[in-house]
């Protein structure tokens, strides 16, 4: 029965017409997806490295969608409870496609005048905020492809608001599972007010599914303000994941990404930092582990618009078996960004020789007077440390493992979340012993301790005494 | 008992090229010895040889702990047996803190008796104590960014904490200033016992004011041409490398130097 409705509906205006008004949308916001399934269908087919030179098909089109659509749940998906467990005490949401759940003192929130709700609360009680966000679009339909599709498509999202001045210590947070092979395409949005200070930190889990996950992210800081977004990527490695994510600072507006990639089976992610405010500045650290056949594209631009603005990106990734990963970072000095300040650097190591990755960074500086570095390498584990590290009694695997632990550490260690970190070093031993699948229970054998562990470094680690290889 | 590690024979080299000619050593715990001899002369190639440097390629000879040979044993294991290396260019090892590195290390060659990360902190700071270092060194990433001479010291924490039977130390001395120098040999002196044998690399006397060797062995283009005791150390000390034999004309000085 299922299976005849599906032949019957197609993607297209009506169909996202009737989505919208069904969920009592404003009327711009209608237009608005009507306007970007328009802008998909004219912007052409991306093109990338990765998948005409290593042959991969992300398979997320039209026809696709619709086949996708009426899928059911998995029925051995997590519960809500599951998903939740080991979660710490704060503010945050647990979701699924179908379900979410929101943590008690969400509501104390209220009273500091945070916004911190769903696309649906959204729309129903902060569609003012929403309508000034989609004026300024980080992120407008047509920038890409993708972009556009999921700006037509979006169903779930996360608004958060930081107002003026505020400063929230503990980050917000969202862990989202994918229980089904129905397309997940979600939109959040981090507004912080001038001089405020904030937190989103948001993971990704899923069901042993073929499924697809389409996650825009735009932050929009404001003079003065701060705003850290993290994200733990752990789909199941049958899943596509497409990410657009944009900050845009205000003058000495900070902004923060820390992103872990573990898991999909192809990940396609857009990042772009952009000064518009004098002193703006942006700490960008990734860091990938990949297995098995697993693909990562990324890319994080840095584009300085204003003067004495400052950007930082570290891209690390460790491949192993026939995973492959391509980063792409560009740096964009504008005419009046004078003084300006940039720093970009893709690292590898390659843990066997079927897996590959490249490093490409690019320079575009229209003004002098500005510092722009960037390096990159690719290379294996260095035989003398894993020899220095195995004469201090350390098994030749174990030391490997370090080593590497090691290298992706500047991105783990900003973590805010002890618990998850702990879950990330238990999700990469397992994936260095070649299993894979969510990782639940954090094995009781830590790796790293407690007393390195909690102190998230507070200096910036591109200065001082850090080096990268 | 003292335990002891004999070097027996040894021909070994790198990448084709042999570089140990037939060296013989006998060391037991309890005794120090330095090991003296001109830049390229295998001082290093012996150190690494007998750790195990999978890039050393043992040519002929045996090594034996208390009479096991070890040869066929990969690095982690000959450390189990008891023996420590002390580099003389140590590695970096970045996103690894020095504490939890050693605390690994250290229930790794003590399976039987691990220790709480309480206990082994104190120790820790005990030991950063000795050798004149900031505690702080203990979460730093294993010896990224530190000073040649703060790298000298942390092997000489991390000697002092994992207490080997037979610890080689290659130029520890080096590039240390003389109040360092004073600290390293401290900390050194710290592990002394009849329970550790020493091999002590190194190019200068001053070093040996501090760590008393009762043997001094000198090496020559791969082979220990002179073997003495302490007075042996003064007069290479005041007349160079030349007088012996072998050593008259200097063609593996002037060899590239590479860092191992
Ligand atoms: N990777 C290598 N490839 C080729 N030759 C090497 C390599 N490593 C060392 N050698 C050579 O082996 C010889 C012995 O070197 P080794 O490092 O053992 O000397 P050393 O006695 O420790 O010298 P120093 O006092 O300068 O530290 C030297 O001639 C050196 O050039
Ligand atoms: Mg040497």
């Amino acid at each position: 029965m299922a299976e005849m409705t599906q032949q019957l509906v197609k993607i297209d205006e009506e169909y996202v017409e009737t989505y919208s008004e069904s969920k009592n949308e404003p009327s711009w916001l209608k237009k608005f997806r009507i306007d970007s399934l328009k802008s998909y269908l004219t912007l052409p087919e991306e093109q990338s490295n990765l998948y005409t030179k290593y042959a991969l098909n992300l398979n997320v089109n039209l026809p696709v969608l619709e086949q996708k659509l009426y899928a059911k749940t998995d029925p051995k998906s997590a519960s809500l409870g599951e998903i939740a467990q080991g979660i710490e005490k704060g503010y945050y949401y647990v979701s699924t496609q179908s379900e979410t759940f929101a943590s008690r003192n969400i509501k104390e929130l209220d009273s500091k005048g945070v916004v911190f709700c769903d696309l649906h609360e959204a729309i129903e009680k902060h569609s003012d905020l929403l309508g000034r966000i989609f004026e300024q679009k980080a992120i407008p339909p047509n920038s890409d492809k993708y972009a556009a599709l999921n700006s037509a498509l979006f169903s779930s999202g996360w608004l958060v608001y930081f107002p003026k001045g505020l400063v929230l210590d503990t980050p917000l947070r969202v862990r989202f599972y994918l229980n089904s092979t129905k397309p997940y395409f979600s939109q959040t949005w981090i507004y912080a007010e001038r001089g405020s200070q904030g937190a989103l930190l948001t993971e990704g889990y899923g069901a042993e599914i073929a499924g697809t996950a389409s996650e825009l992210v735009e932050a929009y800081v404001k003079d003065d303000a701060s705003v850290k977004y993290s994200n733990i990527q752990n789909y199941s490695e049958d899943t596509v994941v497409l990410a657009n994510k944009k900050a845009l600072c205000g003058k000495d507006g900070r902004i923060t990404w820390i992103l872990g990639y573990f898991g999909g089976r192809a990940e396609r992610s857009r990042l772009e930092s952009s000064f518009d405010g004098d002193g703006a500045s942006a700490e960008d650290i990734e860091v990938v582990f990949g297995s098995g056949y697993q693909r990562y594209d990324l890319v994080s631009d840095l584009s300085h618009v204003a003067q004495h603005t400052k950007g930082r990106i570290l891209c690390n990734s460790v491949l192993k078996d026939s995973s492959r990963s391509v980063f792409k970072g560009m740096i964009r000095i504008g005419k009046d960004a004078k003084a300006s300040n940039a720093y970009l650097a893709g690292h590898a190591i390659l843990l066997s020789p079927d897996a590959k990755s490249d490093a490409i960074p690019g320079l575009e500086i229209l003004t002098n007077e500005v510092k722009a570095t960037h390096s990159a390498s690719v290379s294996q584990i260095d035989p003398d440390q894993i020899f220095y590290m195995m004469t201090r009694g350390l098994p030749e695997d174990e030391s490997k493992k370090f080593i590497v632990l090691g290298f992706i550490e500047p991105g783990i260690s900003r973590i805010d979340s002890e618990e998850l970190r702990d879950t990330i070093h238990a999700l990469i031993e397992a994936k260095w012993h070649g299993m894979k699948g969510l990782v639940k229970k954090v094995q009781k054998e830590v790796l790293f301790e407690e007393e390195t562990q909690a102190k998230t470094q507070s200096k910036d680690i591109f200065e001082g005494h850090y080096k990268y290889r | 008992m003292a335990d002891t590690i004999e070097i027996i024979d040894l021909h070994a080299g790198i990448e084709g090229k042999e570089i140990l000619k037939g060296v013989s050593l006998k060391v037991n715990t309890g005794e120090i010895h330095a090991i003296m001899g001109p830049n390229g002369s295998g001082k290093s190639t012996l150190a690494y040889t007998m750790m195990g440097h999978p890039k050393y390629k043992l040519i002929s000879g045996d090594i034996r702990i208390n009479g096991e040979s070890i040869i066929h044993l990969p690095p982690n294991q000959r450390a189990l047996k008891g023996l420590f290396l002390g580099f003389q260019y140590p590695l970096e090892i970045p996103g690894v803190s020095l504490s939890n590195f050693l605390r690994i290390s250290y229930n790794a060659t003590r399976k039987n008796e691990p220790m709480l990360v309480r206990d082994f902190r104190k120790m820790l700071e005990d030991k950063f104590e000795v050798v004149g270092m900031d505690r702080s060194f203990a979460t730093r990433y294993l010896n990224e960014g530190f000073s040649g001479g703060e790298k000298k010291k942390a092997e000489v924490v991390q000697l002092a904490v994992l207490r080997p039977k037979f610890a080689v130390l290659d130029e520890t001395d080096s590039g240390l200033d003389i109040d360092a120098l004073k600290l390293v040999s401290d900390g050194i002196n710290s592990i002394k016992s009849s329970e550790v044998g020493i091999m002590l690399i190194t190019h200068y006397q001053r070093i040996l004011r501090y760590v008393k060797p009762q043997f001094v062995h000198v090496l020559v283009k791969g082979k220990v041409e002179v073997s003495g005791g302490p007075e042996l150390a003064e007069k290479l000390e005041q007349e160079g490398y030349t007088w012996i034999q072998g050593a008259e004309e200097e063609p593996d000085s002037a060899a590239p130097q590479i860092a191992t």
